[in-house]
């Protein structure tokens, strides 16, 4: 089977090698033929990688220690489940997980693209067969996870223990959907310079792959950083390290991205830059893989460090990247411009949007690469954190949340901002009375978290006005309101609720930021402290044995003003065998939003423990306001799905097109 | 698997791809649909959702009427486009083209895999390894099969029985000891297993017999007073103390007691011969071969324990190598190289100890006595006072593999020349450099050195008679004047 | 609004570019003032660290040298092998946190010239040492002797 898996590996390589020229070679020549392979290809290389993937996870699953990359990354001891995830919690094993989704794109397209002509079709699957065709070139020759071992140990190196976690099994298969999802918009991109012909049609096909990479993204940000707030045990939930950084620009230019293609869909207008930005996202999901992978950049999640396999990835770099903005700027003059707009408009609001959010992943890539360059250049070495971010990208995210409400009522081609402003006074009151509840009653002294709480409220209230007005009210009577309501198309419920969901996770930052209390202090057996209302009793230590683990347990008791426990709390040292590493378990209690969180330190002389002891207000809306975003894109996406269901009508349209050509 | 079944699978997979490739081919040529009628369907598309969303109310009827101008204008450019067009005619021989890209999709895979691939190697899963006969598992395979058992079946004595000497001979001393204080914990003390123990420990502290070791045996020798095994590593035990005529003793009865064909009788005369030659001191403070290596050799014919003592002290060697701080473990392996008559590997041996110990001088002491005791001089002897590289120039050597440990050596002395160049006076730095040299055995460079420290010195008779005598007792020679 | 589309482009273009600006200004200040210098404990003489400048302090944990205090307070020392820094760290260490392990602590100089960490990082992986402090130790010549010939 893990023969059959790297075979299945090398023949996908020969087969993308025929998705990456025969298709556009047809699409160029105008044969039919030839670009009908196209669609054969990508499937037939998915199926070949879905082989090779499942050839891989089966070698995990039975402790195949015979193969190099299991032996350095399992453990027999290892739970089933992280057996299976730790196939791609390593380098070589992430990467044919990359290349895995990147096939699955391209099968996507080749299925669901009939609504597509045949000869963009083929072409944006070449496109995808490039870039396939780069990542097994890479894989086999760099970072083959298939190479065996002549006489197999009887056991393996075990997985690094702070990946030994379901987030692990879930946070990177989703991030790499969001990454590699934007292949497919680049992929549009490119087929859209090379044809020299680019409309609102265009942006439409576009829009839901992007949606769903984005839609991916947003949901493996928010694991991740779930992810490291938990099993970190450092509290924090985004700490700017590079590799967070990498994702988060691919996220911001995605949104940015979203964003153009409405007016380009909407208004054929912004085709050059949706272009460039559909070029550029994908360039940072790229570099996003690089910065991961290369370990140029000193981080938990680098783990690879070898040099050939940065200067092939530095290769793929420059010839994808590179080469889209050569052929951008040599293509881009073909492409005619589109519909005209005032500055104050629907179009207006999005450009400022994109214009923020542009900015913003910019200032994230300075800060990002500055380190490296000035360490190249002067030999100094330099961290670049949260501080440098907090004063660069703050200020930009300020006026883009305080012009979000605005946007959705701004009429397309020219606004009113005034009458939008009007129809905003109640919002701008929930606002107001958010910073007037936050100073009376929470803390007098803390005005920049009740400005904070009052840009959240003013995104929340903002967001369900614009709902509100759609359905008509004040206009129209309640029932019609609902059933106006009903009838909105999933877009209109998508941007609102996105945008909700946006003020969710702000009021979760805000009030995490300004609010939460920490207590680091040595507790004995018996000892209490009081916390959030409640009061934390530390009961006991007790030893626990995991499955490839050790671990010393501190178990706590949360007990009520009336003396009665709600709830325990454990909080773990663990001392993985296998690599003689310790991680820290921490113990979280949640109540609805908020959170009491646990995490040992050092025992200390006295014979108790140090513990680190954080209440955190409202911190899980950061997350759910994640899933919110999300949710408002799988509804606008569903909106979609229900007209991308075109084919059967566009396969008729297209027959009687063609005759009509012919006649 | 079978490499057969995998070449069959192979054969089918890249048939079906090379199908699933060309069967577009062999359809017949469509025209093609102009890119134009796709755009119209979009259009159309967005005139029915513009109705849609004024039949809603949510925009104005102006607004409707513009965008609807918009998208007619568009759809009018699509028609435009769509008539404009002509059926292309299809080029001339795709076929063919195709059909040799498709030819390439076999020749490319199986030629790659056949370079990267291993078809031969079936796959091996952990249970299948398992459970497989006996006799195909490699020794590791079987020690993983027997811990397998006892971490579910922690109380099967047998299992624990068996495992002890399987460590032992692994060289898993601990694990070994484990094993025996498991077999004890279950079925109880005997003198057999209190000796297992005790050859574990003391194997596992580099054959000393003593503590704990020394007290399994001394606990084995009183439920059985006769255990020939006990009594011989009990007197071992002596003789590593420096109690040497009490562990003779010990030994010469036993030769006595045991039967003619006993392999402790040999074990205890080979002992008694090597405590005579050895003077106390090195007796006292060098242990020999570990126990267990000399009760395995003791039974084993000639020249199977020449070969064994001899792989025995090629590990060791090799263990120097890596971990040269052993000062035991050195004197351990110039004594067998000078008991085996290889009297050249053990000053070469001395002289590597002594590079690993320069800079300690209670060590070299020891070094240089140890090997005097057994009859070897090192052709580099110092003088005790003249300084070697700092400690923790050694302290880092000693946790670089060997290579590095030699190219950082080589720099260290290559700095010392160069320092010297610029500072002359330093006599104790021309003592270190020509040692350097001469340990390093480069010889010209010693000599060299030894001529320009002597130029340096010139005219300051004390110095350059202390140099010319240092480098002497390194077999360096001054090189004959020259002008 | 009377203006000519080639006027509208240019005022699009010029907010676009002092939009830019500010951004770009922004950076500079950013980049001027947030960012946190990496030192070894041998660069502190060159770079005469003042009481109150915040850098990171990066080497290895010096064997022997850690000592626990009342509570939560660590005292430690910081050795690239040329030079040691006595360093106070109030808080949680991190798992992987040893003596003779790498290690990059951040914080400021007290006036004793003893480093106050906030914040101590210890990478997670057995045999990790922290990227810089390599390269560092390097420089050093501490690490790269045996190349010294090559």
């Amino acid at each position: 089977m893990v023969e059959i898996g790297h075979f299945a590996l090398v023949l996908a390589l020969a087969v993308g090698l025929v998705q990456s020229v025969l298709p556009i070679y047809g699409a160029r020549t105008g044969d039919e033929r030839l670009m009908g392979m196209a669609a054969p290809a990508a499937v037939t290389v998915f199926a070949l990688v879905t082989i090779s993937f499942v050839a891989l996870i089966q070698a995990y699953v039975t402790s195949d220690f015979s193969v190099l990359n299991v032996v350095e990354n399992s453990h027999s001891a290892k739970p089933l489940i992280y057996k299976i995830s730790g196939t791609w919690g390593n380098h070589e094993g992430s990467m044919l997980l990359w290349v895995f989704i990147l096939s699955l794109f391209g099968a996507l397209v080749a299925l669901f693209g009939g609504n597509l002509p045949s000869s963009l079709r083929a072409t944006v699957i070449a496109v995808q067969g490039w870039i396939g065709t780069a990542f097994f070139l890479f894989i086999l020759f760099t970072s083959n996870p298939f190479i065996r071992v002549a006489s197999p140990p009887v056991e393996g190196q075990d997985l690094n223990p702070i990946l030994q976690d379901i987030g692990l099994a879930i946070h990177p298969p989703l991030l790499y959907l969001g990454y590699v999802g934007f292949s497919v918009s680049f992929a549009f991109a490119v087929a859209a310079l090379i044809d020299g012909r680019v409309d609102a049609a265009w942006a439409r096909w576009v829009r839901p792959w992007t949606l769903a990479a984005w839609i991916f993204l947003t949901a493996g940000i928010a694991m991740g950083s779930y992810w490291a707030y938990y099993e970190l045990g450092w509290g924090g939930f985004w700490f700017w390290d590079p590799v967070e950084n990498a994702s988060f620009m691919p996220w911001l230019a995605g949104t940015a991205l979203l964003h153009s293609a409405i007016v380009m869909e909407k208004r054929s207008a912004l085709k050059i830059w949706t272009i460039l930005l559909s070029i550029i996202t994908f360039s940072f999901s790229l570099l996003g893989t690089f910065l991961v992978r290369s370990g140029v950049l000193t981080s938990v999640h680098a783990f690879a460090t070898d040099p050939s396999r940065g200067v092939f990835i530095l290769m793929i770099l420059m010839v994808f990247i590179g080469g889209s903005l050569a052929l951008f700027a040599w293509r881009a003059g073909t492409l005619t411009a589109g519909g005209l707009f005032q500055p104050i408009s629907r179009e207006g609001a999005l450009v400022l949007n994109n214009l923020f959010l542009t900015t913003a992943a910019a200032t994230v890539l300075i800060g990002t690469l500055y380190p490296l360059l000035l360490e190249s250049v002067t030999g100094e070495k330099i961290s670049v954190g949260a501080p440098f971010f907090n004063l660069t990208f703050g200020p930009l995210m300020l006026p883009l949340l305080l012009a979000v409400p605005f946007g959705p009522l701004l009429a397309w081609k020219r606004g009113d901002l005034f009458a939008a402003g009007q129809r905003l006074v109640a919002a701008f009151a929930v606002a107001l009375a958010a910073v007037a509840v936050v100073l009376l009653f929470v803390d007098r002294t803390a005005l920049l978290a009740a400005l904070g709480a009052g840009l959240a409220f003013w995104l929340l209230a903002g967001s369900l006005t614009d709902l509100a007005l759609k359905a008509g009210i004040g206009k129209v009577s309640a029932p019609v309101m609902l059933r106006r309501l009903r009838g909105l198309p999933g877009s209109a419920f998508g941007t609102a609720i996105a945008h909700f969901g946006l003020g969710v996770t702000l009021l979760g930052i805000v009030s995490v930021t300004a609010f939460q209390t920490e207590n680091i202090l040595t507790m004995a057996k018996g000892d209490t402290l009081p916390v959030a209302g409640y009061t934390l009793r530390f009961d006991e230590t007790v030893p626990v044995q995991g499955p490839n683990y050790t671990a010393d347990e501190a178990r706590f008791s949360l007990v009520n003003a009336a003396g009665k426990k709600i709830a325990g709390i454990s909080s773990a040292k663990r001392m993985y065998t296998a690599r003689r590493m310790p991680t820290t378990e921490a113990g979280i209690h949640t109540f609805i939003f908020s959170q009491l969180y646990v995490s040992l330190g050092d025992p200390a002389s006295n014979g108790g423990m140090v513990v680190r002891i954080w209440y955190k207000p409202l911190v899980t809306l950061i997350w759910i306001g994640g899933l919110v975003m999300m949710f408002g894109g799988i509804v606008s996406l569903a909106d979609r799905r229900l007209r991308i269901g075109a084919p059967a009508r566009s396969a008729k349209g297209t027959e009687a097109a063609a005759t009509g050509g012919r006649a | 698997m079978g490499t057969m079944t995998i070449w069959i699978i192979a054969v089918f997979l890249t048939l079906g791809a090379s199908v699933a490739l060309l069967r577009p081919l062999l359809r017949k040529q469509e025209t093609s649909v102009d890119a134009a009628a796709f755009d119209r369907e979009v259009y159309k598309d967005q005139l029915e959702e513009l109705e849609r969303d004024e039949a809603r109310g949510l925009i104005s009827g102006k607004e409707a009427t513009e965008a609807r101008a918009e998208i007619g204008r568009r759809l009018l450019k699509a028609d435009a486009q769509l008539r404009a067009q002509t059926v292309k005619a299809s080029s001339t021989s795709p076929r063919v083209i195709a059909g040799a890209a498709v030819l390439a999709v076999p020749l490319v895979s199986w030629g790659l895999y056949a370079d990267l691939g291993s078809p031969s190697a079936p796959d091996q899963p952990l249970a299948m390894r398992m459970q497989k006969n006996p006799t195909e598992n490699t020794i590791d395979e079987l020690v993983a099969r027997a811990e397998e058992h006892l971490r579910k079946n922690p109380s099967d004595a047998t299992g624990w029985e068996v495992l002890g000497p399987i460590y032992m001979r692994l060289g898993r001393f601990d694990e070994s000891a484990d094993a025996w204080r498991n077999l004890i914990r279950l079925k109880g003390e005997n003198a057999n297993r209190l000796n297992g123990l005790g050859e574990a420990l003391g194997a596992g502290a580099q054959g000393i017999v003593a503590g704990p070791s020394l007290a399994a045996f001394e606990k084995a020798l009183e439920l059985d007073p006769a255990n020939e095994k006990s009594r011989f590593f009990v007197a071992v035990g002596a003789a590593q103390a420096g109690r040497l005529d009490e562990a003779r003793t010990a030994w010469t009865r036993l030769s006595e007691d045991a039967a003619p064909d006993s392999p402790w009788r040999q074990a205890a005369l080979r002992a008694i011969e090597e405590s005579r030659n050895a003077p106390a001191v090195a007796a006292a403070e060098a242990p020999g071969p570990t126990a267990e290596d000399m009760a395995n050799a003791s039974q084993m014919s000639a020249a199977d324990r020449q070969s064994m003592i001899a792989g025995m002290v090629d590990r060791l060697a090799g263990k120097l190598k890596d971990n040269p701080d052993d000062e035991q473990g050195w004197q351990r392996l110039i004594r067998a190289y000078a008991v085996m008559g290889r009297k050249e590997d053990a000053a070469a041996a001395l002289a590597s100890a002594r590079e690993a110990f320069a800079g300690k001088p209670d060590a070299l002491a020891r070094l240089d006595g140890f090997a005097a005791s057994v009859g070897i001089a090192d052709g580099a002897q110092a003088s005790p006072a003249a300084p070697g590289p700092t400690a923790e120039d050694v302290a880092n050597a000693s946790q670089m593999s060997a290579t590095d440990r030699q190219s950082m050596i080589e720099g260290m002395v290559d700095r010392l020349a160069g320092k010297l160049k610029d500072n002359p006076d330093d006599e104790q730095g021309w003592q270190r450099l020509i040692r350097a040299y001469a340990v390093m055995g480069r010889k010209d460079d010693a000599t060299a050195a030894l001529t320009e420290a002597l130029a340096a010195f010139d005219g300051k008779p004390d110095e350059s008679g202390r140099i010319t005598a240092f480098a002497a007792s390194l077999g360096i020679e001054p090189a004959a004047k020259t002008d | 609004m009377a203006m000519t589309r080639k006027q509208k482009r240019l005022a699009v273009i010029f907010g676009g570019l002092a939009f830019l600006g500010i951004a770009t200004g922004l950076v500079l200040v950013a980049l001027n003032q947030k960012i946190v210098f990496f030192v070894t404990p041998s660069d502190l003489t060159s770079m005469h660290a003042e009481a109150g400048q915040r850098m990171r302090l990066g080497g290895i944990v010096k064997d022997g040298s850690v000592v626990r205090g009342d509570g939560t307070r660590v005292r430690f020392a910081v050795t690239d092998t040329i030079k040691d820094v006595p360093v106070t760290y109030d808080g949680i260490l991190p798992d992987l946190f040893r003596e003779g392990q790498g290690v990059v602590t951040e914080g400021l100089f007290n006036r004793d010239g003893v480093f106050v960490a906030d914040t101590v990082l210890a990478k997670h992986d057995e045999n990790y040492m922290p990227k810089e402090v390599v390269e560092s130790l390097k420089e050093k010549g501490v690490w790269q002797e045996g190349q010294a010939t090559n």
